[in-house]
């Protein structure tokens, strides 16, 4: 049934069992994506350290306070539900910028502003005040950025979550079953690919109220035929190796087969295209916001940032160039971790880096 | 042959078709097994052989029921196999189990030897947990695997390993019957007599009652009861395994014999050279399909397929072969 060698075989299971992670992180492409990739998981998960109204640590009227470090926690949505800011620091009217006194101990967060804070300051160039400047309503474009990593990171990862279910569950049902299931799977999928994705989700979106949910549902609903189709492929392959006929010769039950056999045996090329779809829904969800039909306005996301930049291109050009280069750079980075994980799978393609 | 058989092939068939063009007519077939029918004793071991590509491993995989047979049928212990439910096929792969060739494919690269071996212990509702561990480790000690090391993967051990760890799998459910798939061909020579010894201590321990396949007559004189010689698809010859070496009726039985390397010189041996390639089983040849490479083929041969009849005046010694004397 398999022709392969041994050897072959040996040098397979080597290469996704130990060197998968030394293969990404040996290229420089690996490094750099995957790097970028930390990067941003740590502004998005220490946001508040890094912009907030609220200091990090501070002495107020004899008491110690850490008011940007329980933001930390609370708004990832880990925090226990008694686990608040303490008063005065959740009382909304209170500003701790002119309560604190100035020879009060406190470190204040490199950029002292909350995303969604107004100053006086209106389309302000870049200054040692606003690093990046100042939109139109006088907020900090910075701390704006910061806080819009959040949306980059949700949708790239939440949409591929919802693309690899729905991919690996069509694809390998096709790739398992064969035959009919498998003719009717891949036409679906074919009719889906002919979708011009970005207008199919315009559409859709016309129907829901712009969310950050929406757009990670309707990206995740669209693009997961690469991934069905990768299955496919590594679900036929392995079906027919000696370890799942030994599974079905002993009455191993077909769910039981699909998910504990053949599936971990079948992920890492599946990998390589969630990697590229999150680049691809990056760059869908700041198209979105672009266009208006993304995020909600007071809530930050680079794409619209990008859109109220270009609003002003004429009074205020500094303002587009931050959430660009950070587009680019997240598309960039995710495309070269693709690469770099493809490469260290099928080293026949790996080339001297 | 035996009255009392664990196992009984009849008339069995597998083609598998041929697809072809643009809407995927069914032109031709292939017919990898055509109209097979032998018995297997209890505890007995019948030993397959037959060129690569003649329909051994189909058959086996057939028999149990894991590739579709075309026609024909399969009796294990008293159960027409093809008309089991989904439920009574679970309960009857606990009695039926397969030993792979290749012991590098044949285990999951991404389990441990403990869940490798009890996977069916837990399927079967048998065993779990401790009770499964303490299982498995006694199945690997009894296949003189460490069973230190069921906590490891299938790439840190040898090829022998593996093939222990592949029949230790197999003896989890205490089956009563075994297909071997060429159990030792992909193994070092000093491996496989250790893995045949191995395999015929465990036969006599639990009663086992084994389909052996493989492509060497000599690996199968030593562990065989009887002997199949197979060839495009059909039994052509039959017989207890003294029987086929001493009193070979088939020609093609005959060439293969004559292959064997003879360490003993009283036993003078003309090696037979088959002329030409095995043809394809897509278009067999007319007549016997033996005909195009057999040395004593006349007319009749061309024309008419020659029934597995008894030989030698042997009622147990089958031969399919118009030049054998009856």
């Amino acid at each position: 049934m398999t022709e392969r060698t041994g050897q072959n075989f040996e040098s397979e299971v080597k290469t996704v069992r130990c060197s998968l992670w030394r293969g990404v992180l040996g290229s420089v492409r690996g490094r750099i994506g995957f790097g970028f990739l930390v990067l941003m998981l740590g502004v998005w998960v220490f946001g508040p350290l890094l912009a907030s109204n609220q200091p990090i640590v501070c002495r107020y009227r004899g008491q110690w306070y850490f008011p940007a470090m329980v933001e930390v926690v609370q708004s990832r949505g880990m925090g226990p539900h008694w686990f608040e800011k303490s008063s005065p620091f959740n009382l909304p009217q209170f500003d701790a910028k002119s309560e604190l006194d100035a020879d009060e101990f406190a470190i204040w967060p490199l950029i002292p502003f909350h995303e969604g804070e107004q100053t006086e300051d209106v389309l302000a160039g870049p200054s040692r005040r606003h690093w990046l400047g100042s939109d139109e309503l006088g907020r900090d474009v910075a701390a704006r950025m910061i806080h819009g990593t959040a949306v980059s990171v949700k949708v790239g990862l939440v949409s591929m979550g919802i693309a690899v279910i729905i991919g690996v569950m069509l694809g390998g049902l096709a790739g398992y079953r064969g035959g009919w299931v498998d003719f009717v799977i891949s036409r679906v999928i074919e009719t889906v690919m002919c979708f011009p994705v970005f207008f199919m989700i315009l559409s859709i979106l016309v129907w829901f109220e712009p969310s950050i949910v929406n757009v990670m549902i309707v990206i995740g609903l669209t693009r997961w035929t690469a991934i069905a189709r990768y299955s496919r492929g590594e679900f036929m392959r392995i079906k027919n190796l000696d370890y799942v006929i030994s599974a079905r010769s002993q009455g191993v039950g077909n769910l039981r087969i699909m998910f504990g056999h053949i599936l971990p045996n079948s992920l890492t090329p599946i990998l390589v295209s969630v990697s590229f779809g999150v680049a691809a829904a990056v760059l869908v969800e700041a198209g979105l916001s672009w266009l208006g039909f993304g995020v909600p306005d007071p809530q930050p996301s680079w794409g619209s940032l990008l859109k109220s930049a270009y609003e002003h291109l004429r009074v205020a050009p500094y303002l587009v160039y931050p959430p660009c280069v950070a587009i680019f750079l997240a598309v960039l980075s995710y495309n070269l971790l693709g690469e770099a994980l493809r490469d260290a799978i099928d080293p026949r393609s790996r080339k001297s880096l | 042959m035996c009255n009392n058989n664990l196992v009984k092939v009849e008339n069995l068939k597998t083609w598998f078709p041929v697809r072809k063009g643009f809407f995927s007519r069914s032109v031709r077939w292939l017919k990898a097994v055509d109209g097979v029918s032998f018995g297997i004793g209890a505890g007995k071991t019948l030993g397959l052989v037959g060129e690569s590509g003649c329909g051994k491993t189909t058959l086996g995989r057939t028999i149990l029921r894991l590739i579709p047979a075309t026609s024909g049928e399969v009796v294990f212990g008293g159960h027409e196999v093809f008309s089991q439910s989904g439920r009574q096929m679970r309960n009857l792969r606990r009695d039926m189990q397969l030993i792979f060739q290749d012991p590098f494919g044949s285990l999951n690269p991404r389990r441990t030897v403990e869940s490798i071996v009890g996977e069916a212990l837990t399927v079967h509702g048998i065993a779990r947990g401790k009770k499964r561990a303490a299982r498995v480790a006694e199945l690997l000690e009894k296949v003189g695997v460490p069973a230190s090391y069921a906590g490891r993967y299938p790439h840190e051990f040898s090829g022998g390993q593996r093939q222990r760890i592949g029949i230790a799998r197999a003896l989890a459910l205490n089956p009563k019957f075994v297909v071997c798939d060429e159990p030792v061909s992909a193994l070092d020579v000093s491996i496989q007599s250790q893995i045949i010894n191995l395999l015929q201590d465990l036969q006599k321990e639990f009663g086992l009652t084994y389909l052996f396949i493989a492509h060497d007559l000599a690996v199968v004189e030593h562990i065989s009861d009887y002997v199949a010689v197979m060839y495009l698809g059909r039994i052509v010859e039959h017989a207890t395994a003294g029987d086929i070496y001493a009193n070979a009726q088939h020609p093609y039985t005959q060439a293969l014999l004559s292959a064997v390397p003879q360490p003993d010189s009283n036993r003078p041996g003309k090696r037979i050279r088959l002329e030409g390639e095995v043809p394809s089983p897509i278009d067999p040849p007319s007549g016997c399909p033996f005909h195009p490479r057999c040395s004593k083929a006349v007319e009749k041969c061309r024309n008419e397929l020659p029934p597995l009849e008894s030989k030698a005046g042997n009622p147990g010694h089958l031969a399919a072969c118009w030049q054998a004397k009856c």
